[in-house]
């Protein structure tokens, strides 16, 4: 045990590799960049999540409402107003945080399911108004013609380009959340989380906290909304169903909250599985479903925090230490 | 406007069904089952293709109720008994979520993304009832059929849950599990009959439903978050309290989409259905129960 390197003297190393790979990705695997694009724009709307759901432990069914309001935001501002194309992500984000800051004084208030209705009331009513208000959003078929980002003159269009800018948007939201949890502040969060009363007393504001988290976890679905608009040049009522509103969910339970890795994990599953074949596409809803079933039941920490463990048990077994088996399940069993 | 009010009222049945079906298994479980929509959809869709193997569609539905109620049961013990044993209410949420999702994914594998409809359960032209100066009505048989059955439904669950021995037992483990478990009721086996009933009411609204509309895989969510919203608004865990909210979610939306469109319909309802929550949590038949912090 004590030869092994501590936690501490490994962190600059494998932030450095994990960097030039990440770095490198694109290039390491030609033609499959698209994909990244899309798992790094679900990745940031899941790291949001995280904040809200692994460190707050308040479900949100209604990601979407965000999500649109950054699409649509972006597509309109920069089709409609002819504004640039950065100012169309900070608005509606400000909007977003905006919004998220009076619905979540409501709504904060409820508990679990009535909590989770109400947002799940939100992604209805997003999905229905991207639908419905034909003449700003542009109906069923969507919004099209949106501009692609541009950024101190040069125009973020190809799938690298994009993968880059997403990838320092994703490492900076994960640097965020991790720092946040680590900090004051994600105490106090943990803190709401186990007991709200108890935390109370301490002179934590639970409904405060609560909502600063929503508010966070709706900045960061706006901006990822943006540039999926600007990625894919159209924004339209699929891409901000009920059924994406529920996947981001599950992409966060899938993966196990409270780490980087776990969302990364859950978000590259799903959205990678259908990429498979074409013949396994068609059953990519049934094993998801399926495969969240058995994780939510038999892993407490998400497939993460099941590997982790996994890992620690094996380590444990070759260094002849029982005793310390348990330590690295994650930071603690969910309560959520 | 009355023909509007009658097609939301028929439409607020279906709802109604799949809500009492939800409120009756969260009285028990305090699990909220979102997977009753797909299974919904599932009864749809086994009763057509029961129907075009040439099964009689009263025979075809007897056949689905027996199978679903089995069925549930069957997913009960299976899957969600297991996993409530390991985690708490909010994680449930999801697992029926995950299961919801596997039963889309079982509807396009088997029948794929085609929708569907189904034969009515009697033949016979539809009739119109005038009622004076409001207007005429144009009924099909099968909506009577959709009435009918919500009505025998709700008759027998109440008359179960009322005057029965079984139904004395269910009403003790909903309001007091551990009580009712003291006392030697065995809450497994009413967990398992709570999802039987559950399970013959999807199939219910399946087969009823499935002549009159079109269904395909993603119906299911739709199902699901009506049914939710019509057993919130009438108050978790009371059978009327469901019946109550389906009819009135079906109305309203009914009424909103013929002057708003059907998407906007359902923001109204959505609309309706948060403040309601914002003002009056516990639903409109619901005790005042913990519903806020």
């Amino acid at each position: 045990m004590s030869a092994a390197p501590t936690g501490a003297r490994r962190r600059p190393l494998t932030l450095l590799v994990t960097a030039a790979v990440l770095l490198a990705l694109p290039w390491l695997t030609p033609g499959w960049t698209e994909l990244l694009v899309i798992v790094e724009i679900f990745l940031l709307v899941v790291l949001g999540l995280d904040v809200l759901t692994g460190q707050a432990g308040q479900i949100s069914l209604g990601q979407t409402l965000f999500l649109a309001i950054g699409g649509y935001g972006a597509g309109l501002l920069t089709v409609r107003a002819g504004w640039p194309s950065w100012l169309a992500v900070v608005v509606p984000a400000l909007v977003a945080a905006a919004v998220a800051a009076v619905l979540g004084r409501a709504f904060l208030r409820l508990r679990g399911y009535y909590l989770a209705l109400a947002t799940l009331g939100l992604a209805v009513v997003t999905q229905a108004g991207a639908t419905g208000l034909t003449s700003v959003t542009g109906g069923p078929s969507g919004l099209v013609g949106v501009p692609s980002l541009s950024l101190f003159g040069l125009t973020v269009f190809s799938d690298r380009a994009n993968y880059y800018v997403l990838l320092v948007l994703c490492a900076l939201a994960a640097w965020f959340t991790a720092n946040l949890r680590r900090g004051q502040t994600g105490r106090a969060l943990a803190a709401v989380e186990h007991d709200p009363q108890a935390a109370a007393m301490l002179g934590i504001d639970p409904a405060r906290y609560r909502t600063g988290a929503f508010v966070v976890a709706a900045v960061a679905a706006s901006v990822a909304g943006s540039l999926y608009a600007y990625y894919l040049r159209f924004i339209s009522p699929d891409l901000v169903s009920v059924t994406v509103a529920l996947s981001i969910v599950i992409m966060l339970a899938l993966g196990g909250v409270r780490t980087v890795v776990g969302p990364l994990l859950g978000v590259a599953l799903l959205q990678g599985l259908p990429l498979i074949g074409q013949s396994f596409a068609l059953w990519q809803p049934l094993v998801a479903g399926l495969v969240l079933v058995l994780v939510l039941t038999y892993l407490p920490g998400g497939l993460w925090g099941g590997l982790r463990s996994l890992i620690a048990r094996v380590g444990n077994r070759a260094a002849g230490d029982r005793t310390t088996g348990d330590r690295a399940t994650g930071d603690r069993a969910e309560t959520w | 406007m009355l023909q509007v009010l009658f097609g939301g009222l028929i439409d607020g049945c279906v709802y109604a069904l799949v809500a009492v079906g939800m409120s009756l298994v969260y009285s028990i479980t305090r699990v909220i089952n979102l997977a009753q929509g797909g299974f919904v959809v599932l009864a749809a869709l086994v009763t057509v293709s029961l129907q075009a193997a040439g099964v009689p569609p009263l025979v075809a539905l007897v056949v689905v109720l027996v199978g679903f109620a089995a069925l549930l049961a069957g997913v009960d013990r299976a899957v969600l008994r297991p996993a409530a044993r390991r985690i708490g209410n909010q994680r449930m949420l999801l697992v029926t979520v995950g299961l919801l999702q596997a039963i889309s994914g079982l509807l396009l594998v088997v029948w794929g993304n085609l929708p569907y409809t189904g034969r009515p359960f009697t033949a016979g032209r539809p009739w119109t009832v005038t009622a004076g100066a409001l207007g005429g009505v144009t009924v099909q048989p099968q909506q009577v059929w959709i009435v009918a059955l919500l009505l025998v439904a709700v008759l027998a669950l109440a008359g179960l849950l009322r005057y029965t021995e079984l139904g004395l037992t269910m009403r003790a483990t909903a309001s007091r599990p551990d009580a009712a478990r003291l006392v030697g009721v065995d809450t497994d086996r009413i967990r398992l009959i709570a999802f039987g009933l559950s399970g013959a009411m999807a199939a219910l609204a399946g087969a009823a439903v499935v002549p009159i509309t079109f269904l395909q895989f993603d119906t299911t969510t739709s199902y699901a978050v009506s049914g939710f919203v019509a057993a919130v608004l009438g108050g978790l865990g009371s059978i009327g309290g469901a019946v109550l909210g389906g009819l009135l979610l079906g109305v309203v939306e009914g009424v909103f989409s013929r002057y708003t469109g059907s998407s906007l319909a359902q923001v109204a309802a959505i609309g309706l259905l948060i403040g309601l929550l914002l003002v009056r949590p516990a639903g409109l038949l619901g005790r005042a129960e913990e519903v806020r912090r």
